[in-house]
């Protein structure tokens, strides 16, 4: 009797899990239901007023961590494009922090039809098959005429986003190009301090020391004690702070703010290398001076971001880097800190700014359709219906007309501040939970939206603060191209770089701490070397040229 | 040993070096375990400062044992966030679903590995100890769950974790050395079955091992934001255990993902993070920090025969 049951039992879990496994496994189907009929949706501006076929994908997207409202189809613009072209999208939404992980699995067993915002260019470039082929009998072209003729605006657009086999397996999301994020982290010096110890804002090195130990040797903050102030306080924690930034005076920087971006240059067509020339050794030496002078904080290569912000926050720092002092402090504080413009070393090839005029700030791999999608076409139409316009690029970026954005009398968009934000909801907030920020349609150059004083403060100020630097930023033709190469050869360079970077920083900051001698100076070379500095610059040059 | 070269030690002497030789034995013990035990006790104690005071004076090292500039505001907003509470429910839920049915199947599993009697009993203790020495591996694991249906379902959460080895294995070895076989063979004489001598006879005698499971899988369940975060898509499945970690790591990836094209968004999920950090930790290890006094007594039992007999 017993043993009936359990077999009774065991068939009916037989059944129920077979049950199951049959509900789940035409996933890809269902996002896709409508494929044959969406097939004739296939002619774009047939004139057609028939409404559109329902049709449903599975796309997943980044979800900020500033989005307060987890449901993405209340965005108005997926409204409006849902309205437009019947595409229903079935959101899976993964948070930032999980996105590495998650987006791995999803890679290797559960595609979506779409990823937006989590893909980058090597997990495309391991997952090649994973990714449709847009240039595949000119689909993009076909499907998504307005996103084709946006590229084809941009020099080297369409180029950027061909993988060197001629397959597109992304399109771009963000702005073009975005004049605040060309000059990357800028200096800004505390005014109050400087007219308290009766300076002006240096214009060489020598004028920077200068500045600098007055701010030490003052109670400049004013609280008693003459020794708290920290007169210079780059931060190898913070993203625009690092500490060859520094080196800007000496002709040397890189386009990115990071400091390995600092470690080539390009001049006149031939990349060179910077950490092996006589203007770093110089830099070096500068900055040993002012650890011993007690100028530079000590702490700058070993503080934590939360470190770095509360000395900012206490009103100790007298220079630092930064995008506007007023994202570190409180607004008043902030107001007595003013932007720094070029400062000349002696004998130096003359002052370049961290930083790159003009850079494409797309993201190439924003949105990628899958192989797993059955109806390319329908969405690839779904995203061209969202570039369609200015109009529809900006409600997706900032949400609804009037809010975050809105048109002037002469047809320019201009950015303002909404109602009802609070200082629980600020601006960022807003656009992340009402729009899709940086993860929406490529808006061009020419569609940047202006910036005024008294509707977006904040943004306006970071402008006048770029305008003081922007023309020492990298010029265009000094800039290696953005373009995917061929995995092996970026895994050629990578190998490179975990040794060669590990040891460059290493010995930048004992260096600096420490100080270094002739002998010191000259091993240095020879381990560059010996980690192969020379072909690493050799692969850039070689990606300059266009050999692969 | 030769005793007899300190006969010439007084008794009284004897005792009092006695006395010394103990006394600074103690003294060095206690001051060690009193120095161990604020090593473990100081982070804990830190966080919980931390979450009382203003995170301008934590990050600035400039708060250690108290509170400095007293405020609220962490756990305002913490008590303000809905996802915590949503995600506090599908801990709860989790937690006591998976430590019942964990405890329940580890028992079982234990006890009928622990009678003699089992057929290939050794060759199926083999078979569990090989997992814990290789796996199928992430991906084989996430296509089995898929085929069976149970990614994103609040089944598989309570279920996933609900067997692990190590804990079988140390049931196993207090069913063996404290329930003797005459036991068995008792209860079987005055007509026991299997069924019931496990409900009536062991489970009674076996509460030190359970408290020690109970309190192995609930931190384990408690805890647990790996597979949560890979087998669940629909947020309001998460448990706590996610949030926080989101909360954790946004300042660090958020910040570091998207200020190349959002400096000022970068900045605001870092003061943001800065407030809530501590508050959340303590709000989300309170509770099983609670279980632990009432379960230590069987605790150290059980602990001490699975790792003796393990």
């Amino acid at each position: 009797m017993k043993k009936k049951m359990l077999s009774l039992l065991l068939a009916a879990a037989l059944l129920t899990a077979s049950g199951c496994s049959n509900q789940s496994n035409p996933s890809p189907q269902a996002s896709s239901d409508d494929a044959p009929a969406s097939q004739d949706m296939s002619q774009p501006d047939s004139g057609q007023e028939a409404p559109p076929e329902k049709t449903t994908f599975k796309v997943a997207v980044i979800l900020h961590p500033l989005n307060k409202d987890e449901d993405i189809n209340n965005k108005e613009i997926y409204r409006l494009a849902e309205e437009a072209t019947g595409v229903h999208i079935e959101w899976i939404p993964i948070s930032s922090a999980d996105a590495g992980d998650k987006v791995n699995i999803m890679l290797a067993s559960d595609l979506p039809d779409a990823f937006l915002g989590l893909v980058g260019e090597t997990q495309i470039a391991n997952n090649m098959d994973s990714f449709a082929n847009l240039a595949e009998g000119d689909l993009l072209k076909t499907y998504a005429p307005h996103v084709y003729a946006d590229y084809e605006t941009i020099h080297g657009g369409l180029d950027s986003l061909t993988w060197p086999d001629g397959s597109i397996r992304s399109l771009m999301t963000g702005r073009q190009t975005s004049y605040e994020n060309d000059a990357m982290g800028i200096m800004y010096m505390n005014k109050a301090w400087l007219d308290k110890a009766g300076k002006s804002i240096p214009t060489t090195t020598e004028e920077f020391l200068d500045v600098l130990r007055a701010f030490r040797d003052g109670d400049m903050n004013g609280n008693g004690d003459a020794a708290d102030e920290i007169p210079f306080e780059p931060s190898q924690s913070d993203w625009c702070s690092q500490i060859m930034n520094a080196a800007n005076p000496w002709g040397i920087a890189g386009t990115e703010a990071s400091d390995a971006s600092a470690y080539k240059m390009v001049r006149d067509g031939k990349v060179v290398g910077t950490i092996n020339t006589p203007e770093f050794r110089s830099f070096l030496e500068f900055s040993h001076q002012m650890i011993e002078e007690g100028l530079l904080d000590m702490e700058s290569f070993s503080q934590t971001s939360e470190q770095y912000y509360a000395k900012l926050k206490g009103g100790l720092v007298g220079c630092y880097y930064s995008w506007t002092p007023n994202s570190d402090m409180s607004d008043d504080a902030a107001a007595d800190y003013v932007p720094v413009g070029p400062i000349q070393a002696p004998d130096g090839p003359g002052y370049v700014k961290t930083g790159a005029q003009d850079q494409l700030a797309a993201n190439l791999t924003g949105f990628a359709i899958t192989s797993q999608c059955a109806d390319i076409p329908r969405l690839l139409e779904w995203w061209d219906y969202m570039s369609s316009t200015t109009e529809l690029k900006y409600i997706s970026r900032f949400g609804v007309q009037g809010g975050a954005w809105d048109i002037d009398d002469n047809g320019e968009i201009y950015e303002k501040i909404p109602d009802g934000l609070t200082d629980d909801f600020t601006i960022e907030d807003y656009k992340y939970t009402y729009a899709m920020a940086d993860y929406g349609p490529l808006i061009l150059k020419s569609e940047n939206a202006n910036v005024l004083e008294d509707v977006a403060w904040t943004s306006w100020y970071r402008i006048q603060s770029v305008d003081v630097v922007h023309d020492y930023c990298i010029p265009v033709e000094n800039q290696i191209p953005t373009r995917f190469v061929d995995p092996e050869k970026t895994a050629e360079r990578t190998f490179i770089e975990t040794e060669l970077f590990s040891y460059i920083k290493n010995f930048t900051a004992t260096s600096i701490l420490e100080g270094f001698d002739d002998a010191a100076w000259d091993a240095h070379l020879e381990q560059l070397e010996a980690l192969q500095y020379s072909t690493w610059l050799q692969w850039y040059q070689d990606l300059l040229d266009k050999k692969f | 040993m030769k005793t007899y070269k300190r006969t010439n030690i007084s008794p009284a002497a004897k005792k009092r070096r006695r006395f010394t030789q103990d006394t600074l034995f103690d003294l060095i013990v206690s001051l060690l375990l009193t120095f161990i035990i604020c090593a473990c006790a100081y982070p804990i104690w830190f966080v919980l400062v931390a979450s009382f005071s203003d995170p301008a004076y934590v990050n600035s090292g400039n708060m250690l044992f108290w509170p400095k500039g007293f405020t609220l505001l962490g756990y305002r907003k913490v008590f303000e966030d809905s996802r915590i509470w949503i995600g506090y429910g599908n801990t709860l839920l989790y937690t006591l679903g998976g430590t019942a049915l964990g405890t329940l199947i580890t028992m079982m599993a234990g006890y009928a590995l622990s009678r003699k009697e089992l057929p290939f009993r050794n060759l199926l203790m083999g078979y569990f100890v090989f997992t814990m020495y290789f796996s199928g591996g992430l991906i084989p694991f996430y296509m089995v769950i898929k085929k069976l249906s149970l990614t994103n379902t609040r089944t598989l959460m309570v279920i996933i974790s609900t067997v692990a080895v190590y804990n079988i294995i140390i049931t196993r070895s207090f069913l063996e050395s404290n329930l003797p076989e005459e036991l068995r063979d008792a209860a079987r004489v005055d007509g026991c079955g299997n069924v019931r001598f496990f409900a009536k006879i062991v489970l009674p005698l076996s509460r030190a091992i359970i408290a020690v499971l109970v309190l192995y899988i609930a931190v384990a369940y408690w805890d647990s934001y790996f597979n949560p975060m890979i087998f669940l898509t629909d947020r309001s499945k998460y448990p706590l255990a996610v949030y926080l970690r989101e909360i954790l790591l946004t300042a660090g990836t958020g910040a570091a993902n998207s200020v190349a094209s959002d400096a000022e968004s970068a900045q605001r999920l870092q003061t943001m993070v800065q407030v809530i950090k501590y508050g959340v930790i303590v709000v989300s290890t309170l509770p099983i920090v609670c279980v632990y006094p009432f379960l230590q007594k069987y605790f150290m039992k059980g602990v001490m025969i699975g790792s003796i007999k393990g």
